[in-house]
């Protein structure tokens, strides 16, 4: 039985702890735990990831091929990166997200905050 | 005292608590992620430290409920990815030693399973139960109480979910390897309990006590007869 791709479909929406992951990682190789930070403060405050669903993110991920593990000088924590194919597909989710965004304010969408 | 060269906080407690915790999420997870998963944890503890000075419950709530979910998460996962069978037998190891051992075993966890949700209800946790020697007698009150078919049913369900839980944790695994002295230690354990009473150990203690020894005892008889 094939494994389902969970990434595999460009057109399909990123959890938001996916996305944040990934928008740690686009900017340089990090361990668990600096990704959580990172996406913390990316997020401001609004994703809080524990060490469960970090993992389970990353595990899928590293299936799809979309990071990969980095041999690291640290002894024991593991270090991760965005492979070309990782990086590919998040520039593509970025694009749509911006095309979105776009089409929003075209048709005037955006609530303006008082 | 734990202690790694990153960490200021000793937490050598809470570490052990969560580590236990690693061990219900599938074991090809744990061995790929486990350490990573604790050295995060001691990270997130330290900062929660750090920040406010102590530990506060949301902390743990935070914690616990990140664990709950994933832990479901992972093992829906298994179950999907490499089928039921694999995960019985994988995940849950579920083979015919633990099937023989559990069948054995069912009158024991049957009485604790009661005596425990009994307890519940009395709002008395404090006394802990004497199985074998008021096995007879919980039977038949308890049927009196609830009647046959609730009672049967509750043999049938409970044992099955607490063979199950007892089954994730290895204890065999952290400290015997020989199904021989686990089942030697369980029997001791056993024979300890019926003569010094239920005082001596809590009930749950004496779940696992009972369970781990029948589990290895038909393993241990083979290789007893095989040596």
């Amino acid at each position: 039985m094939s494994k389902p791709k969970a990434f595999s479909n460009s057109t399909m929406s990123l959890t938001p702890p996916v996305f944040y992951i990934l928008l740690a990682l686009a900017i340089k190789e990090r361990h668990g735990y600096d990704i959580m930070k990172q996406v913390q403060a990316d997020s401001n405050n609004k994703v809080k990831l524990g060490p469960g669903t970090l993992y389970g993110a990353i595990k899928r991920l590293l299936e799809d091929k979309l990071i990969v593990e980095v041999n690291s000088n640290h002894a024991r924590r593991k270090y991760y990166k965005l492979t070309e194919k990782g990086r590919t597909f998040f520039s593509n989710e970025l694009k749509r997200y911006d095309e979105a965004v776009e089409l929003a304010k075209k048709r005037s969408l955006f609530m303006s905050y008082v | 005292m734990y202690k790694t060269e990153e960490l200021t906080v000793p937490i050598t407690k809470e570490s052990f608590i969560y580590k236990t915790l690693l061990f219900l999420y599938p074991d090809q997870y744990r061995k790929k992620f486990g350490e990573q998963m604790l050295l995060v944890f001691q990270d997130m503890y330290e900062d929660e430290y750090k920040n406010f000075g102590k530990i506060r419950s949301v902390f743990w709530l935070r914690v616990s409920t990140d664990a709950l979910q994933s832990i479901i998460t992972q093992h829906l996962d298994f179950i999907k990815k490499e089928g039921l069978k694999k995960y019985l037998r994988e995940v849950l190891h579920v083979n015919k030693y633990s099937v023989i051992g559990a069948i054995l075993l069912l009158p024991f966890t049957t009485i604790l399973g009661l005596d425990f949700v009994a307890r519940i209800l009395q709002r008395d946790l404090t006394h802990y139960s004497r199985p074998l020697n008021n096995y007879f007698s919980h039977i038949f009150l308890y049927q009196d109480h609830i009647g046959k078919i609730p009672l049967l049913w509750f043999v049938l369900i409970f044992f099955p979910i607490l063979s199950i839980v007892l089954n994730i944790i290895p204890l065999h695994k952290s400290f015997f390897k020989n199904p021989v002295t686990l089942a030697i230690l369980g029997l001791a354990g056993l024979a300890l309990l019926i003569v010094y009473g239920h005082d001596f150990v809590p009930c749950i203690v004496q779940g696992i006590l009972y369970h781990h020894a029948i589990i290895n005892l038909p393993k241990a008889i083979l290789i007893c007869r095989n040596a």
